[in-house]
């Protein structure tokens, strides 16, 4: 997947957070972090920007694009 | 595992267990009519009432192990696993629908043509439902 994230390491230096009480604060299950972290399930932009918000980062920190760059054109 | 998972592995292993002993009887009586008087329509009703029975049990069960998640809404990677599921059991559907106008046409009569009417309803929710677990695991 072209996208990848840095939520484990955001996890640890926030207290160690659990993957459920991530979960709990964005409004999904446990088992839906751990697909996202794990780089299978890329979140909608709403999850997206909730993460950044529980870790008070921007989204680029949270979630990394690693694919080719658009078209200027 | 999550609590709509656990869900959908209950509804896929009692359609399967329930309804494919219905079908099997079924057919068994079809290729060889030992008791030409089985009343299968009232076996269907029982069965019925056996698989609702077993679905509010089991999935009381489940939600008591985990209350919390029970009683929230799916959450966005549950509703698109819903969702993606829902194509396979589409074409299943569809290809059972077809089939069963071919039956209605054989000139068999009324219940075999039900019959083949709810197997495809069957297969398409057990798509339905198998489509969901694999999403489930693959992406688990």
């Amino acid at each position: 997947m072209a996208i990848t994230n840095n939520i484990r390491r955001l996890r640890f230096e926030h207290g160690e957070m659990t993957q459920q009480a991530l979960a709990d604060r964005i409004g999904v299950t446990r088992q839906t972090v751990n697909a996202i972290e794990a780089n299978k399930y890329s979140p909608s932009l709403e999850t997206a920007f909730r993460i950044a918000a529980v870790f008070a980062v921007a989204l680029e920190e949270v979630f990394q694009h690693q694919g080719p760059a658009p078209d200027p054109k | 595992m999550s609590f709509r998972e656990k869900s959908t592995w209950i509804t896929f292993v009692l359609l399967l267990i329930v309804f494919g002993y219905y079908f099997v009887s079924v057919a068994a009586q079809m290729m060889h009519p030992v008791h030409p008087h089985t009343n299968f329509f009232m076996l269907f009703l029982v069965l019925l009432v056996i698989i609702v029975v077993m679905e509010v049990v089991l999935h009381a069960i489940a939600a008591s192990r985990s209350p919390n998640e029970a009683r929230k809404p799916q959450d966005e990677r549950e509703a698109l696993i819903a969702l993606k599921a829902k194509r396979p059991a589409f074409y299943v559907l569809m290809t059972g629908a077809f089939l069963s106008v071919a039956v209605a046409h054989l000139g068999v009569g009324v219940w075999p043509l039900i019959n083949a009417m709810v197997f495809a309803i069957w297969l398409g929710e057990l798509t339905n439902r198998g489509a969901q677990l694999y999403y489930y695991r693959r992406e688990h």
